[in-house]
């Protein structure tokens, strides 16, 4: 498709439509529930800590979710300054907002997780504080859109998108790095779970994902669609039907 | 125990909540480009 005049980038793909919404809706959420039963009533409880430790799920989901969104909005990032198409813009600025959520999900159930095993509600460990590093660096990225000039706006996310995404690593890499007691469940060895355990993590973090996925699909579309309402608004501007 | 059933909570009511916003965006979206076309 052409560049649009006036925008400098092309329109691109185009967000799904309600059937495929709607099935991957039925999707996601019966995958969510699964997971939650699976959770409640077939994970073993695990010696030590009991039923808390069911927390692990979901603040680990949560995180392999975030930083499934962070990466996504690195390569959308990417292609857009290649590209210069919309749609690597909508789905990078929509994958930003969708992974916060996941985001602020693993800062919230950590805290609770860690004032049951460790006893403190927060510590300025390694992992804890690279993670809340995260959180405000892609507020910032969502606060840079909602401010930047539009003409400028998609270019200068993008440079953002990519440079903040540097810190998903480093929180990935945080408790191999440097000293913590921050718990390492995934190692190069294998997964320090029992077998019942890794069949209701990976069934979790299938259900997170599909969820994830599902979030971005709709928030791609009301991008797209309130970007829609904006072209139309400017060209009766432009056109005189609107004073 | 209440640890646990707090973390789920709160898991649940951030889903409902964006889901909700979301929801009520797109609505809103798909009214006003109906309107404008």
């Amino acid at each position: 498709m052409p560049p649009r005049k006036g925008h400098g980038c092309s329109q691109g793909g185009q967000p799904a439509g309600w059937d495929s919404l709607a099935a991957m809706g039925i999707v996601a959420g019966v995958s969510m529930l699964v997971s939650l039963v699976l959770i409640l009533f077939f994970a073993p409880l695990e010696k030590e800590m009991g039923i808390v430790q069911k927390i692990f799920y979901v603040h680990v989901a949560s995180a392999f979710a975030a930083f499934t969104a962070f990466g996504l909005t690195f390569i959308c990032s990417i292609a857009y300054l290649v590209r210069r198409s919309r749609a690597y813009d909508q789905v990078a600025a929509s994958s930003v907002e969708v992974g916060l959520v996941f985001c602020t999900i693993v800062l919230l159930t950590g805290p609770i997780w860690a004032r049951a095993a460790w006893g403190v509600w927060w510590t300025w460990d390694p992992r804890l504080t690279t993670t809340l590093v995260l959180w405000l660096i892609y507020v910032g990225y969502l606060l840079l859109r909602a401010s930047a000039m539009r003409e400028r706006r998609r270019a200068v996310a993008a440079v953002y998108g990519i440079i903040g995404f540097i810190d998903v690593p480093i929180v990935f890499m945080s408790i191999r790095w440097w000293r913590t007691i921050h718990p390492v469940v995934i190692e190069l060895g294998g997964i320090g779970l029992s077998p019942r355990m890794k069949l209701v993590f990976f069934i979790t973090l299938l259900a997170f994902f599909l969820w994830y996925l599902y979030l971005l699909m709709i928030r791609w579309r009301v991008a797209a669609l309130e970007e829609e309402i904006d072209d139309l608004r400017k060209r009766r501007i432009s056109e005189g039907s609107i004073p | 125990m209440i640890y646990f059933a707090a973390a789920y909570l709160i898991v649940w009511a951030i889903f409902l909540s964006y889901g909700l916003i979301l929801g009520g965006r797109l609505r809103r979206a798909e009214r006003r480009i109906r309107s404008s076309r």
